[in-house]
């Protein structure tokens, strides 16, 4: 809690004077579209800007997606282009909205989960829990030891496998493209884990409200046991195989640089608010799960660009791979995985949020309960939509180049910005 | 040259020529064929894959498939574009490419023209080239296009002066600008190649090759990732291929360039063995540079590329740029500590080389999936007592089922009558075999549903019934059930 | 003078010669007439190749390797970038016809041809004293640059770098 203590006054402060000029406002009412040809309207009006001699460039308006291959799924950026420095970019989302919230009213909580995984799909067990997480909260359940073990693991190797879909990505992005296929080969074990945990690769539907679905098979956690040491090892392969890199230092170094103050006013978390220094973890912070019994660091920054980003995510899954080792090794033998759920879920009537640190960030959920199967409504905070809001900031001036470099670096995805 | 063009034409010259042309031809072409395999192949074996396979023996084939398929696809203009010139781009690129090969000598008898001006030919004719590719990324109408268009110009203009400057030093040496003599000065040993008392101009020329030619680090033009393919964004089919084709060629140029410049051409590296001929010299050292080539760019970059600064090419700062990207140059070798960490890069890019292939041979080894898979339902009609419960757990309401009333007299209750699962929306979330009472329906380990038309994803009671191989043994881990029991 | 313009066309020197300033002319003429600007700028690098072209026959390989490198390479290249990164819309500019302008301007045309024509036809060219050697103009340009020109090439360096300076400067300035 001290950490948080010592955040508050600069949120204090930063709601006092709120961020100006963030893209959020434009969509904030109403119809996207309108907003869109608004905006996208009022950039095409725009003169050339005023130059001293006279001289004049032509500026392009350039549409970067729905389908460009480095913008992570179906993610539209428009941005005026002045030669190859950007002048002002306009992000454009909603390719893949599904309507989860407005589905999830007519849904009774576990059939719930299943559209959970394909938020965030990249982290499908962080999105099961936030979810089973806050109805627990409000049927005040108690979760049997097993189950929260189970928990914590899968969702530990989840934040790691997630990390690595995010390096592999990235360097991708900035033109690498042996990375990628290092990141998905060790990420393959993981996935085979829980392949075999759960019978699916990416949409795993795991927990339950009251527990989880499927026991550890046997030798399981074995298998979770070996591959640390082993992830250990590839952590380090992955650093001698890019961090170091002159060209890629000069990519990413210095890039997409902001302040604590400028995190916190536009709401970011995650690896994006730490890399500005600020020490907030929920796992620390506000501990959920069996968090508090493990220890472990949290990472911070201190220059708040992309290479700090960058940086920090290896750190993490690091950590990760700390707690990990001590979950495996706390292992309970023996017990239920399932607590004393009710059969049919109705949740008494009322409110509740519950937070956790996805990989991404703090993923939320709030559900009104009128104490029906079905929620009354359900809202998730998405951390991937939080955090882009600060890209049309962080682009202004900025080159074609480093465009890449930035989205990627606040490490989107497109199935939850758009849930 | 001259004194062909003063004779009058005659048939037998002209065929000679023609037909040394066509031979050149073929072999540039086999180059570009296998220089495309190989570097596929290291690359994979880079990535713990095993590159082309499947085409011929050990995927000998593949670029030759590649290339018959580009060469019989349809080739689309995009309407809006300029039609001459979006036709006219790739000519322009192609023809220059070819005909600087000509100045190039293979052995101290065979060479194409004696040129004087042998390296100002090469590198005149390759700035044509350019013009090509900005052509082309102009006349597609298309913004990535153009932008990739934009940085080549950029990218040619910084990189074509380095270019040229670092061959001035062998120039003055040997006292000509003609090729044929620039290698017979370099006759007796290694110690007497060019690249040694010209290390600096080795090593630029190396790079502003590299550059010259648009590979990695330096594809500025194309970087897949920002600009999505840049100039050739729009262009497909056989169009696509000549610029393939003469970006390929370039290589093959760059590469017998650098040879014939720094290393000795066809002279022998040691006099002893001067009595292999040195029209195996040429092709060996040829193929050991372009080995570096790929290696050197292709560590691959393997690694990050693109210098940052590339691509602040805008209007005016094409000067400023040519700043940046000298300096960055000499950067590199100058501070040997500034490349330890490309070089720390390429050593785990050589372990992985020998490291275990990840490769599935899939439709040909069927993938092994664990028991708890969830695949394809199974159905058991039999079980079935139709309580409905799968059709209402199921979020997507994918299954519909009727029953009827039993046949058999004596028994109450119903049977099944029909049951169709709508696998167009499927989400094989496990729910419905989770609450089945008597486990009608199961998963199974099988997972192949593609089919030509959407309306055959709709399967039916029987197709489930029948859809009974590699069923799942532990359809439900008795927990959530017995923990729900326990409570209600 | 149809044995004359055979004779001329036989000898491939002439033939290349003929087909090159045909090329150099119609590029010219084409730069001028057609509309687009990149065109255009097409146009003209055809015009500095075929000028290469026409060098290299006469001997004077280096100078015409230069201009392919220089002008149809590089210069070309700068322009076509100058009009990519610039406004260039409303080309369909139609003047308003003048037919009296276009006959004067026929007039005026064909008396310079004839003026040309009369004078070169007259005009005794004697040649040089010593042939050229092709085989080695590179060396002879080096030699003469380097002894009997040196000052002019010393002061057009220097100009040159001024020059150069003079545009990074304005393209700095333009930026800040
Ligand atoms: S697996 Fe899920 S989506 Fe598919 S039929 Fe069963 S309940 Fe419905
Ligand atoms: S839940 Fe099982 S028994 Fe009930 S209708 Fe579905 S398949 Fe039949």
């Amino acid at each position: 809690m001290a950490q948080l203590e010592r955040i508050e006054p600069i949120r204090e402060q930063a709601e006092a004077e709120p961020a100006a000029g963030s893209g959020q406002q434009t969509f904030a009412d109403g119809d996207i579209s309108a907003a869109y040809e608004a905006t996208a309207g009022g950039l095409l009006r725009a003169g050339p800007p005023e130059s001293g001699d006279g001289l004049r460039t032509e500026e392009l308006l350039l549409n970067v997606g729905p389908q460009h291959p480095s913008t992570h799924g179906v993610f539209r950026v428009i941005v005026k282009l002045d030669g190859e420095v950007i002048r002002e970019a306009i992000p454009v989302m909603g390719y893949l909205h599904r309507g989860t919230e407005k589905l999830a009213e007519n849904l009774n909580y576990t059939q719930i989960i299943p559209y959970t995984d394909r938020m965030d799909y990249v982290s499908a067990m962080t999105n099961n829990y936030v979810l089973v997480n806050a109805v627990e909260k409000m049927l005040q359940l108690e979760i049997p030891e097993r189950a929260q073990f189970l928990r914590l693991i899968v969702m530990e190797l989840q934040r790691i496998a997630s990390h690595m879909v995010w390096w592999g990505t990235y360097l991708l992005d900035i033109g690498a493209m042996s990375p990628f296929l290092f990141a998905f080969r060790d990420r393959e074990i993981i996935i085979n884990l829980f392949n075999e945990l759960c019978g699916a690769r990416l949409t795993y539907n795991y927990m339950r409200v009251g527990g989880v679905k499927w026991d550890a098979p046997p030798g399981w956690i074995d298998k979770v046991r070996e591959f640390i040491p082993y992830m250990r090892k590839k952590l380090d392969e992955y650093n001698n195989l890019v961090s170091g890199n002159e060209i890629f230092l000069a990519r990413i170094q210095g890039i997409g640089k902001y302040d604590a103050q400028t995190a916190i006013s536009y709401g970011l978390s995650g690896a994006n608010l730490r890399c500005t220094g600020v020490s907030w973890d929920l796992r620390k912070d506000q501990p959920y799960c069996i968090y508090d019994r493990f220890e472990f660091d949290v990472p911070v920054g201190k220059n708040g660009d992309c290479y700090d980003r960058y940086l920090l995510r290896l750190e993490e899954m690091r950590q990760s791979l700390r707690i990990l080792e001590q979950a495996v090794a706390q292992f309970p033998d023996g017990g239920d995985i399932m607590g004393k759920a009710p059969r049919v879920i109705r949740p008494p009537e009322g409110e509740a949020y519950a937070a956790i640190e996805s990989p991404r960030g703090e993923i939320g959920c709030y559900i009104i309960s009128r104490g029906k199967q079905e929620p009354f409504r359900l809202k998730f905070r998405r951390p991937s939509f939080v955090n882009l809001q600060i890209l049309p900031k962080l682009l202004v001036g900025e080159t074609m180049t480093n465009l890449i470099t930035i989205l990627g670096g606040i490490d989107i995805v497109v199935g939850e910005v758009d849930a | 040259m001259m004194h062909f063009l003063e004779q009058p034409f005659g048939w037998s010259n002209f065929f000679v020529f023609l037909l040394l042309g066509i031979v050149m031809l073929l072999i540039v072409l086999g180059f570009v064929t296998y220089a495309i395999y190989f570097e596929r192949k290291v690359i994979g074996w880079m990535q713990f894959r095993i590159g082309p396979n499947r085409t011929g023996p050990l995927g000998l084939l593949q670029s030759v498939a590649d290339v018959t398929k580009l060469l019989i696809k349809e080739d689309t203009i995009p309407r809006k574009a300029e039609r001459q010139l979006f036709i006219l781009a790739p000519v322009i690129t192609f023809i220059p490419s070819f005909a600087a090969i000509a100045v190039l000598p293979f052995a101290s008898n065979l060479f194409f023209a004696d040129l004087d001006v042998g390296i100002l030919y090469y590198v005149a004719l390759s700035g044509i080239s350019t013009i090509g590719i900005v052509l082309g990324g102009w006349a597609s109408n298309n913004k990535y296009a153009l932008l990739g268009g934009m940085r080549s110009a950029a990218q040619m203009i910084s990189y074509e002066v380095p270019l040229v400057i670092s061959v001035v030093g062998i120039v003055m040496m040997t006292g000509t600008l003609n090729l044929r003599l620039i290698v017979e000065g370099q006759a007796g040993g290694f110690w007497h190649w060019n690249f040694i008392p010209q290390i600096i101009g080795f090593v630029v020329f190396v790079i502003a090759g590299i550059s010259e030619l648009n590979r990695t680090p330096f594809d500025l033009p194309e970087a897949e990732s920002e600009l999505v393919a840049g100039y050739h964004v729009e262009y497909s089919g056989f169009r696509f291929a000549f610029f393939m084709l003469a970006e390929y060629v370039y290589v093959f140029a760059i590469a017998s360039l650098t040879t014939v410049l720094f290393l000795g051409g066809w002279q022998s590296p040691l006099p002893v063995l001067d009595f292999i001929p040195g029209i195996i010299l040429v092709p060996a050292q040829i193929f050991v540079h372009r080995l570096f080539l790929l290696l050197a760019a292709r560590d691959a970059a393997a690694h990050p590329d693109r210098p940052a600064h590339g691509s602040r090419l805008a209007g005016a700062a094409a000067a400023r740029d040519r700043q940046h990207f000298r300096q960055r140059d000499f950067n590199g070798i100058g501070g040997w500590g500034r490349m330890k960490g490309i070089m720390k890069g390429l050593g785990v890019t050589f372990k992985a080389m020998t490291a275990k292939k990840v490769t599935y041979a899939y439709p040909d080894v069927p993938l092994e999936m664990p028991d708890r898979f969830r695949g394809i339902q199974h159905f058991e009609p039999d079980k079935c007592i139709v309580c409905n419960m799968c059709a209402k757990i199921c979020p997507t309401e994918c299954i519909t089922l009727t029953g009827k009333p039993n046949p058999d007299p004596e028994k109450k209750g119903k049977v099944i009558d029909t049951y169709d699962i709508n696998f167009e929306i499927c989400i094989l979330c496990d729910l419905c075999t989770e609450v089945c009472p008597t486990e009608a329906i199961v998963m199974t380990n099988n997972f192949e549903l593609s089919t030509y038309s959407r309306d055959e994803l709709f399967k039916d009671m029987k197709w489930l019934t029948d859809n009974n191989e590699n069923v799942r043994k532990e359809n439900n881990s008795a927990a959530p059930k017995g923990g729900a029991k326990a409570n209600a | 003078m149809l044995d004359r313009l055979i004779g001329f066309l036989s000898s491939g020197e002439n033939l290349v010669f003929f087909v090159f300033s045909l090329v150099a002319i119609c590029g010219a003429i084409f730069m001028i007439s057609l509309t687009r600007v990149v065109h255009m700028v097409m146009a003209l690098a055809l015009t500095f190749l075929s000028l290469g072209g026409i060098y290299i026959t006469l001997g004077a390989e280096f100078v015409g390797w230069v201009q392919v490198l220089i002008y149809a390479g590089a210069i070309t290249i700068l322009m076509i970038f100058g009009i990519m990164m610039t406004r260039h819309r409303g080309e369909a500019e139609t003047e308003p016809q003048r037919p009296w302008h276009n006959g004067l301007l026929l007039v005026g045309a064909i008396v310079l041809f004839g003026i040309l024509f009369y004078v070169i036809q007259n005009a005794t060219i004697t040649p040089q004293s010593a042939p050229v050697d092709p085989k080695d103009n590179t060396l002879q340009i080096g030699q003469l640059l380097f002894n009997q020109y040196v000052i002019p090439f010393e002061i057009m360096s220097v100009l040159l770098t001024v020059a150069f300076i003079g545009a990074i400067v304005v393209a700095k300035r333009e930026e800040d």
